[in-house]
């Protein structure tokens, strides 16, 4: 069980935003979605859940054509930046329409989350400010229920208590009853410990697609005295340095080699998503 | 079960215009009864008539057809629903709300007529079907405009029937020029807005200065209404082949229409 979208292109005029991309979402994942501005994560995700076409390619829900299926795309919930809710329309109200279009959704979980956000159910969707619409939306997509909950930049606009708020109830309910969650975003640094798999789209095209365990295993960071590291990465592959007075950090990829003379006194540790990820977009 | 969700959802949010449209038409009617007394101590043969609401309806049925495309695709989009679904959802919701404000426009004209028992020579109303199609044409008198219609239970029938392919028709067009407008670029929007104007005023000019043209026109609309309006089962059938063609363009949009 698993979307999967076989070799997707998508041009907007002298634009090709996406070039034969393919890629698989696995049932009950967390999967994080990173890409540069302009790189196609949302069109990705918008033909994905139809609201565009493709110019080539193939969408496959569970074995069953994604496109214009409503069997295939009542399994899947987009919440993108753009709102699509009528203007005029109150939060309950989607909440109502939400509950005809989803059997699934769960109303009194929703009521609660409102309350969790401090988000009043009456009030119109076009009076709410940025980060309230990304509330909205966040609670619509925690309590319909489906299989594939996809996030298009789920915190735009919302402070720090509301995203460590929405990361939490996100991580309750994935434990509760586990779901593919996509997430598209550009804080890495929020999401790396939350994201099991991690997809890269750089310019139209699937750059990674693998474990975050794979992934960063693939590299580390080595830190001390800038004399020290500077010894220690000669004839490695260096993908980035931090340097703060004497002290230095060098993200190598590789694996490393802590027994060698050059490495004594220096400090080993994990390779640093972010890191990893603006060093493999930056080219 | 997501066709059906689409279906009330595309009726229930022309509900509220529909209400609103009748609460003002029968608030008019309210408020001139107010009014009677005083009107009638200023003019006492003065009348109050309400005939052919379905003309008004028609007016507000496209104004309804037009606003009815875009926020409900968002939604129907958001939630999962094919472009199929939606049209067809659409057709239904469309028959159903013109069926609604056929039977509404009759039921406004038998209250209307039914004041006329209270209040004699103050209220009389007929349907436009009645107007249009049941006029004694003998008993018209150009001088003061009045006329006599034969009114009876099967007209009110028959009148339910006119409306609601007529309402069809108006309905289906409003919502092609909608969903057209929606596919269109900004480019191709000031094209078709600025162009057709553009257009009518080239060929009423062409028409003043080709009188010939434009009698050879006149007439040929004038026999093609003879040909399809000249009766109730031929309006019928115009209509209903309008629609079929409105609807059948619509889907051709829509069927591509992409989320912007």
């Amino acid at each position: 069980m698993a979307i999967e979208l076989k070799g997707i292109s998508k041009s907007f005029g002298q634009v090709q935003a996406l070039k034969g991309v393919s890629a698989v979402f696995e049932e009950n994942k967390i999967y994080g979605l990173l890409g540069r501005n302009g790189a196609g994560k949302s069109t990705l995700l918008n033909i994905l859940t139809n609201r565009v076409f493709p110019d080539e390619g193939t969408v496959l829900v569970d074995r069953e054509n994604g496109m214009e299926n409503d069997g295939a795309q009542a399994k899947i919930f987009l919440m993108s930046e753009t709102t699509l809710h009528p203007e005029s329309m109150r939060v309950k109200g989607a909440f109502r329409w939400a509950k005809a279009f989803y059997p699934s959704f769960d109303e009194s979980y929703g009521e609660k989350l409102l309350g969790d956000f401090g988000l009043n159910p009456g009030a119109k969707i076009s009076g709410l400010s940025t980060g309230y619409r990304s509330i909205f939306k966040l609670v619509l997509a925690l309590c319909v229920n489906v299989p594939y909950v996809l996030l298009d930049e789920p915190v735009l606009g919302l402070d720090a208590n509301h995203r460590e708020l929405f990361y939490k109830r996100l991580l309750e309910k994935y434990a509760e009853n586990p779901f593919t969650v996509v997430l598209s975003t550009h804080l890495i640094e929020e999401v790396a410990n939350l994201v099991e798999d991690v997809v890269i789209i750089k310019e139209g095209e699937i750059l990674r697609q693998e474990s975050r365990e794979s992934l960063l295993a693939g590299g580390y960071t080595v830190s001390g005295g800038a004399a020290a590291v500077d010894a220690y990465i000669q004839g490695k592959k260096v993908i980035g340095m931090d340097a703060l007075g004497g002290l230095r950090t060098a993200y190598v990829l590789g694996a490393p080699e802590k027994g060698r003379e050059a490495a004594k006194d220096l400090e080993f540790g994990p390779m640093d998503l972010q890191k990893l990820f603006i060093q493999l977009t930056n080219s | 079960m997501k066709l059906l969700s689409s279906y009330r959802y595309q009726v229930h949010d022309q509900r509220m215009a529909i209400l609103v449209f009748y609460g003002v038409m029968v608030g008019m009617v309210l408020l001139s009864l107010l009014f009677l007394p005083f009107a009638n101590a200023a003019d006492a043969d003065l009348t109050i008539t309400s005939s052919g609401i379905t003309a008004v309806t028609m007016v507000f049925s496209f104004i309804l057809s037009l606003c009815a495309f875009k926020d409900s695709f968002l939604l129907n989009i958001q939630h999962g629903i094919s472009r199929r679904s939606q049209f067809l959802a659409r057709m239904g919701a469309m028959a159903t709300v013109c069926g609604a404000m056929a039977v509404a426009d009759e039921i406004y004209t038998l209250l209307i007529s039914l004041l006329s028992l209270p209040f004699p020579n103050s209220f009389f109303a007929h349907s436009l079907y009645e107007i249009c199609y049941c006029t004694d044409v003998t008993s018209v008198v150009s001088s003061d405009f009045t006329y006599t219609v034969s009114t009876s239970g099967a007209s009110a029938v028959l009148s339910i029937v006119f409306s609601f392919f007529v309402l069809l028709a108006v309905n289906a067009f409003g919502y092609l020029i909608t969903a057209f407008n929606y596919r269109l670029g900004k480019v191709g929007k000031i094209i078709l807005w600025a162009g057709w104007p553009c257009l009518l005023i080239a060929g009423s000019a062409l028409l003043e200065v080709n009188p010939w043209l434009e009698k050879t026109l006149l007439s040929l609309l004038l026999n093609l209404c003879q040909m399809c309006l000249s009766s109730l089962p031929r309006l019928c059938f115009t209509c209903l082949a309008l629609t079929a063609v409105f609807s059948g363009l619509t889907w051709l949009v829509m069927r591509r229409a992409a989320v912007k």
